[in-house]
């Protein structure tokens, strides 16, 4: 039980993409806008279709162009959330959850109640009687969530689905979308050019750079081994899950897992709630000393690894939670880093980006 | 001695003005030649003699007429002109002459589309000979008046729908057609919904046309009191003896159309609005 994609196309410009996706499990598709991540989305969906390749699902062959097959949209078990949501804005929201089905011919009554389970998934029931051209960017990706996943679909693909909601948004929703994954079941291949979705929302990620699909595998793996700069930029960022809580100064305390009510990361804006933690790994400072005491910002470990890129050094430090800097090579020197030297990494809460 | 900057922005600040002074001159002017016979129509409506002269036959009969054939043809139009306008928002091969063949009665003097469906629809035409086994003569009767306004009219009502067909959002069609919607459940729910203002719009546009039609009534369907004299035959009858009544007559129906511009403007306005 699968989704097997392999699609290569020049048009509207060249393509290359090749992977599977299990039932139940999560492909991030990443790469910077531009790059063809959603012509390779398109694609599986049957809105576009590619000179070569093959795209089963489920052992249905949805694609092939040797034996010339090609399945419209309409015949896939498949499911598209589009980055404006795409609602029908003159229906409902409940109408809008409930057009798949209706269209593959359910019966009113029946269609509606499945429709309302699936917006209570997404946290949109509130909204059902509300007109879908009425609804903030939030409301609709999580209609348009309801919408998707009502089918319950062989193969579920998002098309950057927080790329139109506020910040302030965005980890609530992203909690909306990591119950609808949960609970459609699918193939799911998620649609995203923010590090913070593809490593939350997935468990392995596929990286596109000019339409070509230049490395996949896990966050951890690429990581570990980047393809190509733009895939350690990617895989590099320092990402931290967290609950915060508001101070009163205007700042927030983040508490990671296995963090007390003392410890925490400070980051700017009030925040409350299951938030993540973005920190670009150029912000971080490394000392060999301890510094600044008042620093809560401060990860202390053993150097793990180095990799140079260029002039400067990607420094993994095996702190708890582990962190990685970025350095020039200068003060990686001036520093005598070498693995296993214990070191104190520090940022300010300005640099951390809450999503 | 070259001209100095203060010289060249003065003569560009007088042609400017002249050109806005003529803009308003023929404007003026123009607008004038519209509203003219307009107004001379208005003026020589016989107040007094309205009443009465509602009640004449030729006028009864004409108005009579003129609105159950309107009516008829307006049905044949969305009936037929909505799924020919929505094969003509596809791209298909030899779309483009298809759509060229589809406007043309609205350029074709009026008499040739008369003649026309006097051939193909006369007791010895392509389609009337068969229809004559059936009994059936369609020339000289009220069906002929219906068939020649809607022949006449429907392009205006097909040109309408297709520009609002083709401007339906392709994200929307999208994500219907990945929700397994069939291209014609995804028409039926989506595009024709959005369209729907649009559509009206240019139905009251062509009922207006099929309203005015004449040229091809009275080659089509002669001139008959009563069967096949719509309001602008009856309005050119009566103005060879009987001047008020022809002038009552043309009043309404100008009013009528103007009615049906209003209102066609505004269901656009609203279609825009909605989309």
């Amino acid at each position: 039980m699968s989704l097997s994609v392999s699609v290569h196309g020049s048009t509207p410009f060249a393509f290359a993409a090749e992977f599977d996706v299990e039932r139940g499990s999560t492909l991030a598709l990443v790469g910077e806008s531009g790059a063809g991540k959603t012509t390779i989305l398109r694609c599986i969906a049957g809105l576009h279709k590619p000179e070569r390749g093959r795209i089963t699902c489920d052992g249905t062959t949805w694609s092939d162009s040797e034996r010339r097959a090609f399945e419209p949209p309409h015949r896939r078990s498949v499911a598209v959330t589009f980055p404006n949501g795409a609602l029908f804005g003159r229906m409902t929201a409940i109408e809008n959850a409930a057009f798949g089905l209706r269209a593959s011919g359910w019966r009113a009554r029946e269609a509606m109640s499945r429709a309302l389970e699936a917006l209570e998934v997404t946290g949109a029931a509130h909204l059902a009687a509300r007109r879908a051209d009425s609804l903030s960017s939030g409301e609709t990706q999580r209609v348009a969530l309801a919408r998707a996943i009502a089918l319950r679909p062989a193969a579920l693909l998002l098309d950057e689905p927080l790329s139109s909601v506020d910040v302030r948004a965005r980890p609530a929703l992203r909690s909306a979308l990591i119950a609808a994954i949960k609970d459609s079941a699918s193939a799911t291949v998620l649609v995203t050019h923010d590090p913070a979705d593809a490593m939350l929302l997935s468990e392995r990620l596929a990286v596109v750079e000019a339409g070509i699909v230049v490395q996949r595998g896990t966050s951890a793996e690429l990581r570990r081994a980047p393809a190509t700069a733009y895939v350690a930029a990617f895989a590099g960022v320092n990402l931290f899950s967290g609950v915060a809580r508001a101070e009163s100064d205007g700042t927030s305390t983040v508490r990671l897992a296995g963090q007390s009510d003392e410890e925490g990361l400070v980051v700017m804006g009030a925040w409350s709630g299951p938030v993540a933690v973005v920190v670009e790994p150029d912000a971080v400072t490394v000392s060999r000393e301890q510094t600044s005491t008042s620093a809560r910002n401060r990860f202390t470990g053993p150097v793990e690894s180095m990799i140079p890129d260029g002039g400067v050094v990607r420094v993994a430090i095996a702190s708890d939670p582990p962190i990685i800097a970025r350095i020039t090579a200068r003060s990686a020197t001036a520093l005598a880093l070498e693995p296993g030297a214990l070191v104190h990494a520090t940022f300010k809460a300005g640099e951390a980006r809450v999503s | 001695m070259s001209p100095s900057t203060e010289d060249i922005r003065k003569g560009a600040l007088i042609r400017d003005r002249l050109l806005a002074v003529a803009a308003v001159i023929f404007a003026a002017a123009f607008g004038g030649f519209i509203a003219l016979p307009l107004a001379a129509l208005l003026i020589h409506v016989p107040v007094s003699a309205v009443g009465s002269m509602m009640q004449r036959s030729i006028v009864v009969d004409a108005l009579r007429l003129s609105f159950e054939t309107t009516l008829a043809s307006a049905v044949l139009i969305v009936l037929g002109g909505t799924p020919l306008a929505a094969l003509l928002a596809r791209t298909f091969k030899g779309r483009d002459a298809l759509a060229s063949l589809a406007t043309l009665p609205l350029v074709l003097p009026p008499v040739v589309a008369g003649l026309g469906l006097l051939l193909a629809f006369g007791r010895s035409g392509l389609l009337g000979r068969f229809l004559d086994l059936f009994g059936m003569h369609v020339p000289f009767s009220i069906a002929a008046v219906v068939l020649a306004q809607t022949f006449v009219a429907a392009p205006l009502y097909v040109i309408a729908a297709r520009s609002a067909f083709e401007r339906t959002d392709r994200d929307q069609l999208d994500a219907a057609a990945t929700l397994r919607a069939s291209p014609a459940y995804a028409f039926w729910r989506i595009t024709l919904p959005a369209a729907l203002p649009a559509l009206c719009a240019g139905l009251a546009m062509a009922a207006a046309r099929g309203l005015g039609e004449f040229g091809a009534t009275i080659t089509f369907a002669g001139n008959l009191p009563g069967v096949t004299q719509t309001m602008p035959l009856a309005a050119y009858v009566a103005a060879q003896s009987d001047m008020d009544a022809a002038v009552t007559i043309s009043v309404v129906l100008a009013c009528v159309a103007y009615g049906a511009l209003l209102g066609s403007g505004a269901l656009a306005n609203l279609g825009r609005r909605t989309r």
